[in-house]
Parts: structure tokens; sequence; C-alpha cells
């Protein structure tokens, strides 16, 4: 009995002390997280612009209205097509990179990586800008198709050029990111299991298909993870060039969040459409995680 | 010991990790004044740009020289540009949810101040001395009765742009006009003869009669541009929006419409970059806007050779012919962290600026800062804006045009009305029109009643 009692106190003690030093995440995860997040699903239960005094409760009615909102619906079909374009393009382009870069002589192996990752650094709105100049009427671009082969497009009328656009953009922009990632994941593959692959009589295409890309597949799902969320928050360039239009062709969650709550005061109700985003994104990751485990067990390393 | 150091180290980490959070001090725009030492401090927000800052900061410099008191404190105003988070109105939203918002600002237009005025976080003012000595000194007359929210007032209308139409002068005079149209009859001649004479147009580089990629946006203002002008013009000033109906004119709204659609290809959806700052200016007409003028100036276009501003042709001689008004003014907050002294403060400090001894100068220095017009019915008449008005016609057109221009209909929903009247009705319209030849006018009544019939349910109207 004697005997238990001081290993129950230092039991304690140590889960104590345990607990004070996970204390500064703790309150990080109460006051930046947990605390908003309630506040985020009571906010979306109100008809409230955040101004007036005055709030109604609504229960569900703002989440029974955004299945019935057009903008909404527009906005979540639109994510899948930019998950789909985004992240399929950017990896291939990153593949393509990292693969260039990894033929690249050594000494300007570097600065090639630094190059190609040069359109992440730049802001989002001077490569709207530079885009909305690009295709415009009197742009170089425009003048040499209207001149020389005779085409002229209306990039920001067609729903489909509209939404090339902004994806050439953005893949543009994260394809030298996510080369970094697919050119170190290369570099770190052994000589040996490429010496081993050689000897059994793989190489080129075969050696890549069945020796490199499976044992990439850890930094892959790292890199589908990243460009999903990317992808879903698209933002930055429908609002400067489209303004989500035409029609509805490329607006997105964050653009409608962004206009019902803050153009249009109608805080609860932007709430809600943040909250089914956030879902979204969550159930799109967790499928990417299960799929990408799966195929890491099968072919990974 | 461990246990006191352990507690210490992570009190630590959790003070660093929200050091960030704190307020950086008086400077940090989060408090709207207070009372100390007798001293009343009143915060103003102005327009989050250069020039509306540097005329708000310089009288709040000379109004602090004046010492006046309130309550026996002396109140000292200081100016803070409105914070850029995405928006004026989105930054006051959050100052306000925040308890950080000013005793006033500037840069409200009206369908806001509706908003703020439904949410109590302003200040009636119509029976505020203040209001009724500055609506007197500043001969505001009848300017402010389109400010009014059921007989209430709850702003100080400061500056008004009435935008009209800009027409490219030396287009016009190689196609034999020597004015812009003034009747429908002559816009449709003007059309005519662009479409008759495209080859010569093209060799004075005038590539289209109209940039039209803003028709094809989607934002809910745009309406002011494309729709507002011309449906006052053609309903002789009808409204198409009240409280709880949608009393759009169907007739007016097709014609509008088809005021567009007349232009079938000759108008560019493509996206126009700076028409009227080239040396060769690429359009016929354009929306005619004041805030541009500036630019058109540094370009070296000068008025009535280059470009020359013209309300919207009118159905029949004799008409009146409407503007679009945008008009933004002053309004007083009522919030948790305004106390009355603060209040009456921010309110001694506006009635300053525009008492009876100060406010032509205050308009004038306004006009010299911005080129904006201030609201004033008088502005055409007052001796003391005759200088700067000879000296810019295009200014002194505006100023004509003052009590012709018309807001957008002012309620919380107007904007989700207008948004759908692009979604459902102009936006189809205009694509499907500019595959027209030019005044083979698409029928725009289908378009129209789909217009309606989204507009009825944007705004959830009769």
């Amino acid at each position: 009995m004697d005997r238990k009692k001081p290993k129950k106190l230092q039991y304690a003690r140590e889960t104590a002390a345990g607990f004070l030093f996970c204390s500064p995440y703790i309150v990080f995860f109460l006051v930046l997280f947990l605390i908003p997040l309630i506040w985020a699903f009571w906010l979306s239960a109100m008809n409230w612009n955040l101004m007036s005094p005055n709030r109604e409760f609504v229960g569900l009615q703002n989440f029974l209205n955004a299945f019935r909102d057009k903008k909404v619906l527009a906005a979540f079909k639109n994510s899948w097509k930019y998950f789909i374009c985004v992240v399929s393009f950017s990896l291939i382009g990153g593949l393509v990179i990292a693969l260039l870069v990894n033929r690249m002589p050594m000494r300007v192996r570097g600065i090639g990586s630094v190059l190609f990752f040069i359109p992440y650094l730049t802001s989002g709105v001077a490569v709207s800008v530079m885009t909305k100049y690009l295709f415009s009427y009197n742009s170089i671009l425009n003048t040499f198709l209207r001149e020389k082969l005779n085409i002229g497009i209306n990039w920001f009328i067609n729903p489909t050029s509209a939404f090339a656009v902004i994806i050439i953009m953005i893949v543009w922009k994260l394809s030298g990111y996510y080369a970094l990632y697919l050119t170190a994941a290369m570099q770190g593959i052994s000589a040996d299991v490429k010496e081993a692959a050689e000897l059994d009589g793989s190489t080129g295409i075969h050696r890549f298909f069945h020796i490199t890309l499976p044992m990439m597949l850890p930094t892959i799902t790292t890199i589908l993870t990243l460009a999903a969320g990317t992808s879903l928050g698209v933002y930055t360039e429908p609002f400067l060039l489209t303004e989500g239009g035409p029609g509805n062709a490329t607006t997105t969650w964050t653009l409608e969040i962004y206009y019902r709550a803050f153009t249009r005061f109608d805080s609860g109700y932007g709430t809600a459409m943040a909250i089914l985003f956030a879902i979204q994104i969550f159930v799109t990751i967790r499928i990417i995680n299960t799929v990408m485990r799966k195929l890491n067990q099968k072919y990974g390393c | 010991m461990k246990r006191i150091i352990s507690a210490v180290l992570a009190l630590v980490l959790c003070l660093a990790l929200f050091a960030g959070c704190g307020s950086s001090g008086s400077n940090s725009g989060s408090s709207s004044g207070s009372n100390s030492g007798g001293t009343l401090n009143v915060l103003f927000w102005s327009a989050p740009n250069q020039n509306q800052f540097d005329y708000w900061l310089s009288k709040a410099e000379a109004f602090n020289a004046t010492k006046t008191e309130y309550n026996g404190k002396v109140i000292q105003v200081t100016v803070e540009m409105t914070p850029e988070t995405d928006s004026s109105e989105a930054a006051i939203q959050n100052a306000i949810a925040t308890g950080t918002v000013p005793a006033a600002s500037e840069n409200i237009n009206s369908t806001f101040m509706r908003i703020l005025a439904e949410s109590s976080a302003i200040y009636e003012l119509q029976d505020e001395p203040v209001y009724q000595q500055i609506v007197k000194d500043r001969v505001m007359g009848s300017t402010v009765d389109g400010w009014a929210i059921d007989g209430k007032q709850y702003v100080i209308p400061l500056y008004i742009n009435s935008v009209s139409l800009v027409w490219n002068v030396k287009a016009l005079a190689a196609l034999g006009f020597d004015a812009p149209p003034v009747t429908m009859e002559d816009y449709y001649d003007v059309i005519r003869a662009y479409k008759d004479n495209q080859d010569k147009m093209e060799q004075m580089g005038v590539i289209a009669m109209l940039p039209g990629a803003r028709l094809l946006k989607g934002s809910g203002y745009q309406c002011g541009y494309d729709f507002q002008m011309q449906y006052s013009t053609f309903t002789q000033g009808g409204t198409w929006l009240t409280e709880d109906a949608l009393t759009v004119d169907r007739d007016a709204m097709i014609k509008t419409m088809e005021f567009w659609g007349a232009l079938g290809s000759t108008a560019q959806l493509n996206a126009i970059d700076s028409p009227w700052t080239q040396e060769n200016i690429p359009v016929l007409f354009d929306i005619g806007k004041p805030w541009d003028l500036s630019a058109y100036t540094e370009a070296g276009k000068v008025y009535g050779e280059d470009y020359v501003f013209a309300t919207t042709p009118v159905e029949k001689a004799g008409d009146q012919a409407y503007c679009y008004a945008d008009t933004k003014g002053i309004t007083f907050y009522k919030a948790s962290n305004i106390t009355e002294e603060l209040h009456q403060g921010a309110l001694a400090f506006i009635g300053w600026v525009y008492n009876a001894e100060n406010a032509a100068q205050s308009d004038l220095d306004w006009i010299k800062a911005t080129a904006m017009l201030p609201v004033r019915a008088d502005i055409s008449e007052n001796a003391a804006f005759a200088d700067i008005l000879a000296g810019n016609p295009a200014l002194a057109y505006f100023g004509s045009n003052i009590t012709n221009a018309v807001q957008l209909p002012a309620f919380s929903f107007t904007d989700d009305v207008n948004v759908a009247f692009r979604a459902e009705g102009l936006i189809p319209y205009i694509t499907e029109a500019v595959t027209h030849e030019a005044l083979d006018t698409l029928d725009a009544s289908a378009y129209a009643d789909a217009a309606i019939a989204a507009m009825k349910e944007a705004g959830k109207l009769n």
C-alpha cells in the first residue's frame, strides 16, 4: 500500500508536467481553433451581419439555403474542376520540371531549380494583372492572333477559355514549387536501387514507372494534399480576372463566401458556406490520403 | 524548483504565442478615442486613398489648432485611412463587430448607409443642429432628399460624381458629327455611320464603338453605369425598386438593354487596356467617369478636342437626360466604444469644416485635392467655384449635371437584385447581341423577362 502511493504521486506529477509543457499548444488550439470553430457554427445558425444588435436564430436554414443557391452549387461544381485540372496538370508539370532539373549538369542544377521556383514567389495579384493585360484586346498575343492567324478569341467571355486561362496561371505558379519536392524525392532514390534496376534490365520509361514513381509515392501524396488545398481555395485569380464569370463559370467557394459575407454583409450565411467548404476540403483530403495510403502499401516503398 | 521552471517556461511560451495579437499602442487605429487629461481624442477614418486622406488631415490639423472644447475638454481629431481589408465596407463591418470603429468616417455609399442604419450602427442626423447648419451653409438644398430613409437622414453627403458617357471627338468628327448624339435617332445615326465607315475608323485606330467588357461584369454596382442612367432617362426619372417590390418598367428595361444591344458586333467585349489614355483612342464612346479625368489629363488628352462628356441619348428631343450619381458621405457611428462626448466631438469637427465661414473654402480645397465635386446645389453659380470650373470644362460639365444625377436605389438587397439582373438578363443578352450586326438589334424581351423573374427572387420582391 505504502509503496503504491509514491508511484501514483509520481505518475500524477509527470502527467501534470506533460500537460504543463503541452499547455502552449492547448491554449493555441483553444484560442485560435476551437473557440473560433464553435463561434463559426453558432454564427452559421444566425441571420446576422455582425453589426446589428438584433440577430435572428435560423437553425439550419442557412445550410438548406446553400443547397438551393445557384452560386454555391456552381462553386461546388467548379471546385472539382479546379481540383482535377490543377492537381493533375501541376503534378505533371512538376514531374517534367523535376526530370529536366535532374538531368541538368550538377553546376547549373541549383540555378535551374530556383528559376522554376520563381513563379511561386510571384504575387498572385501581379500575375493576375499581367495576365489580364496579356489577354486584353490590344495585347501582343491577341494582336498576333488577330493579324497573323486571323483568330479572334474573347478570352474572358467564353467560359472554357476563361477557365483555361485561370488554370494555366495556377499551374504555371505551382509546377515549379512541386518540382522542388519531386526533385528532392528523385535525388533521394539511392544509386544502389538504380543500379539494381539496370542490372535487371529496367531502364528509361520502364524504370521511371516501375522504380522511380513508386518510390516517390510518399512525396506525391504530400503534393496531392497541398495541391488539393490550393486548388479548392482559389481566390485571387478569378477575383481579379473574371469576378467568377462569365456566368458562374470560374467562381469558387472563397469568392462566393467573400461576396456573401463582405459585400452583401450576410455573415451568417457566409459562415454556413465556409463550413460546407471546410467539409468538402476535409472529405477530399481524407479520400486522397486513403487512396494514396493504399497505393503506397501496394506499390510504394 | 523543476515545477516552477516548467510553469514559467509554459507561461512564457503561451505569452509569446499571442504576443502578435496585441495592440501596438495608440497608433494601432483600434481605438476611436478616449477621455484623458482634458483632451477628447476623436478618430476619423478617411477613404483609403492619399488625396482624401491628405484633405482630411489638413482639415483636422486646422481644427485642432482652434482648440475647440466640449464639456471642458479640448477636441483633438486624429485622421487615419480606412484599413484596406478587401473593401472599406468590410473594414467598417469588422471595426463595428470588434468595438474599434471610429467616431465618424467618410466614403459611405447609400446602400451601405442603409445597412448601417438598419443595423442601428449610425446616428440619425436630421434633428442635429450641426447637420441642419451644414445643409444650409453648404447650400445642399434638395440634394439630401435622395439620402433619406423614411424621412430620416444618416449621412452628410460629401461628394458626387455624375457619371455619364464619354465620346471620342476626333472619331465623331471623322464620321461627320460635331457633337455626341442627343436623341436615340442621333445615336442610331452614329452607329450607322460607324458601321458604314468601319475601314476608315480602323485606319484611325478606332477598332470598336464601345469597350464592352464592363457589360459582362457580374458585380451589382456596375448597374449604375449600364442600367441606372439609361433607365432613368427612358422613364424620365422613374424608379424601379421599392422597399418590397420590383417596380421596373419592362419596356424601359428592354430599351435599356437594347441601347447596348444595338451596337451588335461593333462592341468589343475583350478588355481593351486603358483606351482613353492611348495615343489614338481605339473606341468611339464609353462610360464617362469623373475620377478618370486626371488620367486623361496626364495622358495629354484635351476636353473638347480629344474627348467630350454627354448624357445618355433621350428618346425624343426635349426629354430630360439623367446621369448616375456615384455619391458618398460622412456617417457617425453608434457603438459601445463611442461615448456621447466622442460623438459630439466628431460632430463639432465636421460642423467646423462645413460651417458658414469654412464651407465654401473646404469644398474648394476638396475639388483641388480630389477633382471630385462636393454635394452642393450651387456649384455652377457660386463665385467661389467659378475660377476652378472655368479652367476645367469637364468638371464644369459634371457640375451642371449634379441635380440630374440619380443614385442606385439604397436597399440592403439592391446588390442581390443587381447581380441577378446581370446574371440572368444583361450578360446573356449582350453575349448573344454581339453576334449580330450593328443595328440588327437582338430582341431583349425574353432576357428582360428572365431578369425580372430572377430579380424578384433575389430580392424576395413582389
